[in-house]
């Protein structure tokens, strides 16, 4: 009975402790910081209404990540993205954006992701100093003054410092890509009565774009 | 009366030309400035294809600035067309007095 109670808690507990290392010659966590010397860091999103169809984009990101490739899992940080920063080609519908009706900017000068780990980190590719991997990046989405927890698929690249990467930025190179959707109501924005369903689609789609030079980490 | 004939084609032109306008550059609802470019090349360093979007100057008009502007000329248009339509009439009916 004691036997089949520790191997039962053996199983359920396996994915929990399981570690995914990065296969590359690293030691010590790293410190990724995103910086656009090394890729445009940048949001893009779309909306799709049965009246009206716009794209956007959001360029004003910063952020940090931890990463440990020991263990991958145990990946954290944040990444914020400027509210004022969002462009849709229309100056008016940009002011519209950044209203109290809106997203708020005053009040919420900032989208966040608070990154708290990664799940299902699977190696996809990996050739000479270079590795790709899949995973799940599970945080709290922090937009319109409401935070929600969400689960994320990134893919990220991880590039050793070269001779080619140094031109764009000292250290090693990591870049991270996903896309996801956003539901509106789920933050609260309700927009002009009418507006969302008809001319802003009720979820928005993002794809998101981040790019950053990892140094050796001094934080745990 | 010919002032009244001017105003009522000339207003006349104003509204179909902003409404074609209108049509010819995609009918939006509002007036944009800027087109979204997206540069696409091959990325050596981490073998994806990078994106690289900018805003470049864009003009197209939008309902916002071409519905007011086609209104007010063609409720010019209609008044030159009545105030001219009355001035013949009042004319005619002052030949044949």
């Amino acid at each position: 009975m004691f036997i089949v109670g520790v191997m039962l808690v053996l199983i359920v507990s396996a994915p929990l402790l399981a570690q995914t290392a990065l296969p590359l010659p690293l030691k010590g966590a790293r410190t990724v910081v995103l910086n656009n010397a090394v890729g445009q860091n940048l949001c893009q999103f779309i909306s799709s209404a049965p009246l009206e169809e716009f794209e956007g984009t959001a360029d004003g990101i910063e952020g940090s990540f931890v990463l440990d490739p020991q263990n991958l899992e145990a990946t954290h940080g944040r990444i914020r993205v400027a509210v004022a920063s969002m462009r849709t080609g229309i100056v008016r519908r940009d002011e519209h954006l950044r209203s109290p009706e809106w997203l708020d900017a005053e009040r919420y000068p900032h989208i966040e992701f608070d990154l708290q780990e990664l799940r299902q980190v699977r190696i996809t590719e990996r050739s000479a100093g270079r590795v790709v991997l899949q995973a799940v990046a599970v945080g709290d989405f922090f937009l319109h003054g409401v935070r929600k927890r969400m689960e994320l698929p990134i893919t990220l690249t991880y590039v050793l410092e070269s001779e080619q990467t140094r031109q764009r930025a000292p250290g090693d190179l990591v870049q991270v890509q996903s896309e996801f959707t956003i539901s509106l109501r789920d933050f609260n924005i309700r927009g002009r009565q009418g507006v969302i369903g008809s001319r802003v689609g009720e979820s928005i789609r993002v794809k998101a774009s981040f790019y950053g030079a990892a140094t050796v980490s001094n934080k745990p | 009366m010919r002032g009244w004939k001017l105003l009522q084609w000339a207003a006349a032109f104003i509204a179909v030309t902003v409404l074609l306008v209108w049509a010819l550059q995609g009918m939006h609802i509002f007036t944009k400035q800027y087109r979204k470019v997206v540069h696409r090349e091959g990325d050596p360093v981490f073998g994806t294809v990078r994106e690289r979007v900018e805003w470049q100057p864009d003009f197209r008009l939008g309902l916002d600035i071409a519905g007011p502007v086609a209104l007010v000329a063609g409720a010019a248009a209609v008044l030159g067309w009545w105030r001219a339509r009355r001035m013949l009439a009042r004319r005619m009916s002052h030949n044949h007095g």
